[in-house]
């Protein structure tokens, strides 16, 4: 009777450790970069997929393209999956790259079938990409290279801002106003800013040095250029009140002059006014001040143009290894 | 034959974990649609409504302290008792129902998608066969050790989530309508009968310190409560209110973004284990209810225990293929021993 105790307990771990849905790793199609595009009325999905070939008892990594062109997204994905011979594992993919098409015609869409995937991750990055994506795939980019440049640039030069997926749904959540990052492909990829997206559509496409202004406000800047002063850190904090919000602006430069400062106040001031026109809630400030201020911003959507933007800005030099300046 | 006994802290962990299967049962975001981050205060006011209705009900635990639940019953209402146990049967046997068909696609869709849920379950009734052979006494301490190991799961990704918050999201507070706030904190108070009527099968005689079972019912209300928001407070601040809404199962969202110095990731397979418990011993101690029950009616069957054990399992297990119960459903049963239990007490004092 024991016995039979211990076999019924030893049964579940003989089912449980998956033993009969064991795949081999060579037996996977590990996609990391997927791109979408949209035109005559047809998606057009691009995939690189890792896979893992062995050959004398050696894994091999071999990277492979595939592309399909269907009326569905879903249609989409089953022509890929008839042209590899691996099971497509979506789970590590690290990026998702859309052209504008995609974004003005099918962004919901796309949405919607990626949070119904069960395989996928939500914490993938979104990127928008500006020139012929399906050379990108054709040259069999790799995504890592994309988001080390995004990063790199978004934290040593703010000219542009990397999101994840689940962050781009909050964002739209929120207000459906949101951004990605925008790339172009030539003979390697570059940084071209930032796309502003509102109800699913492409708002405005801003240049490096406006994401730059942008950061600034949302204090994401750790280190940037800024017309020709180097700003070595940067602390922005907001306070609201119930008819104004205030940005304290803290930063330390090479080089501090008042016409500078003067100069990004304006700038700063011209740039939210600008999108606020446009009904593009730029650092949402409207659900801001909802949380700040709530029963007086309940029912407000956008922000009211009575709330007076202030801006306090402290400059710092700071110090370096010149006593005057070089007499040459 | 102090071993034997069930201790109070045996007896507190039960009633915890069988107060928090309304995590997997009912939900948060079913608290978060309603009154959005004022589900928080949802939390805090359905404990005290618990505090509460335990208060005005603990005449049932104090009335007849050496019987059971249906000695009980049959004492208070000697000709229309067989219809309780009807009602118990009906009511309990669909919660089981539900409770292994959300367990099955709970176990399918995160952790073995490629698998037949008939194939999930089987496995687990096996091991559920060889728990409910035991003695009552024998699943308290079971209970015991599987607490230890939820709060080892708990702090763990306690120190996962906490450096993907944002304490900001948490506002605005105080947002949410009235009567939405009372509806969640109903919904929060509705995960109390099941486990009170579960517990109440086991009589005063079979606790180790008779004197302080109502206290620990006050401590596992108060410890439910404070876990519970913890775990929402961090949900809505890592994810927000908004995700929080959109996602059915926002705790196991949230245990997808943890990863420990960015050496240790993809950690929520490993931590999905302490929400299998809160699926896991309310099915062992609703199954053992219902064997109790069965027995309890037809005393005939008393020597041939293992056998009606089997033929329930097997019953849950084949009739999960083919029925499905709504979400919704385990709120309505609740609500319905809710009013039972009610119902009980007045009888009790009417009859002191």
């Amino acid at each position: 009777m024991t016995k039979m105790k211990y076999l019924i307990l030893l049964f579940p771990f003989f089912i449980l450790t998956g033993c009969t849905s064991y795949t081999e790793l060579n037996e996977l199609g590990i996609v990391n970069l997927l791109g979408i595009d949209y035109q005559n009325e047809e998606y057009h999905l691009y995939m690189n997929i890792v896979e893992g070939n062995q050959e004398d008892g050696i894994l091999e990594k071999e990277e492979f393209f595939y592309e399909a062109k269907a009326k569905d997204l879903q249609q989409a994905f089953q022509k890929l999956y008839l042209k590899s011979n691996k099971k497509i594992y979506l789970s590590h993919m690290d990026s998702l790259l859309l052209t504008e098409n995609a974004i003005n015609f099918r962004l919901k869409d796309i949405l919607i079938y990626l949070l119904n995937q069960r395989d996928t991750r939500n914490n993938f990055q979104l990127v928008q990409i500006q020139s012929d994506i399906k050379n990108v795939f054709q040259k069999k980019m790799e995504s890592k290279d994309l988001i080390d440049l995004i990063k790199t640039n978004e934290q040593y030069m703010g000219t542009t801002k990397s999101i994840t997926f689940e962050e781009f749904l909050e964002e739209i959540l929120i207000d459906q106003n949101t951004f990605l990052p925008l790339v172009s492909y030539k003979k390697e990829f570059e940084i071209e800013g930032m796309t502003l997206i509102k109800n699913f559509k492409v708002l405005d496409y801003v240049s490096p040095n406006d994401t730059i202004l942008i950061n600034l406000l949302k204090n994401q800047i750790h280190q940037t250029i800024y017309q020709d002063i180097m700003i070595y850190k940067n602390q922005t904090n907001l306070t609201y009140k119930k008819d104004q919000v205030t940005f304290h602006i803290q930063m330390e430069v090479n080089n501090y002059n008042q016409e500078l400062k003067n100069e990004l106040e304006k700038r700063l001031k011209k740039i939210i006014l600008q999108y606020q026109e446009k009904e593009y809630d730029l650092l949402k400030l409207s659900y801001r001040m909802k949380q700040n201020h709530l029963f007086s911003f309940q029912n407000h959507s956008t922000l009211s143009k009575d709330i007076q933007l202030k801006f306090e800005i402290q400059m710092k030099t700071v110090d370096n290894y010149l006593e005057r300046k070089l007499p040459i | 034959m102090k071993k034997n006994k069930i201790t109070q802290f045996q007896y507190f962990t039960t009633f915890f974990f069988l107060l928090s299967a309304f995590i997997p049962m009912i939900g948060f975001h079913r608290l978060t649609i309603l009154s959005s981050q004022d589900a928080l205060f949802a939390i805090l006011i359905g404990s005290i409504m618990m505090f509460l209705f335990a208060l005005l009900i603990q005449n049932i635990l104090n009335y007849l302290p050496e019987k059971n639940l249906f000695e009980k019953l049959k004492a208070l209402y000697p000709k229309i008792f067989p219809l309780f146990l009807l009602l118990f049967f009906v009511s309990f046997l669909s919660i089981l129902f539900l409770v292994t068909q959300e367990f099955s696609s709970f176990v399918h869709f995160y952790l073995l998608p490629e698998f037949h849920e008939f194939w999930i379950l089987l496995p687990l009734f096996l091991l559920l066969f060889y728990f409910l052979k035991k003695s009552g006494e024998s699943l308290f301490h079971v209970t015991e050790i599987c607490f230890y190991l939820y709060l080892l799961f708990f702090i763990i990704s306690l120190f996962g989530i906490i450096p993907q918050c944002n304490f900001l999201k948490i506002k605005p507070l105080l947002s949410s309508q009235p009567m939405n706030l009372l509806k969640s904190s109903l919904i929060f108070f509705c995960a109390l009968p099941l486990p009170f009527f579960i517990l109440l099968y086991f009589p005063k005689k079979r606790l180790h310190k008779k004197k302080n079972s109502t206290k620990t019912w006050k401590y596992a209300i108060f410890y439910h409560g404070i876990f519970q928001f913890i775990t929402l407070f961090l949900i809505l601040s890592s994810l927000g209110i908004y995700l929080t809404n959109l996602y059915k199962n926002p705790l196991m969202v949230t245990y997808q973004k943890i990863s420990f110095l960015n050496i240790l990731e993809r950690v929520e397979s490993t931590l999905s284990f302490s929400y299998i418990l809160l699926y896991f011993l309310p099915m062992v101690f609703l199954i053992y209810f219902l064997k109790k029950l069965f027995l309890f009616t037809i005393p005939k069957t008393e020597k041939k225990e293992n056998l009606v054990l089997f033929f329930l399992l097997l019953i849950v297990l084949l009739g999960n293929q083919f029925i499905s119960f709504p979400k919704d459903f385990y709120i309505y049963v609740n609500c319905f021993l809710c009013f039972l239990l009610l119902f009980i007490s007045i009888s009790i004092h009417l009859k002191k």
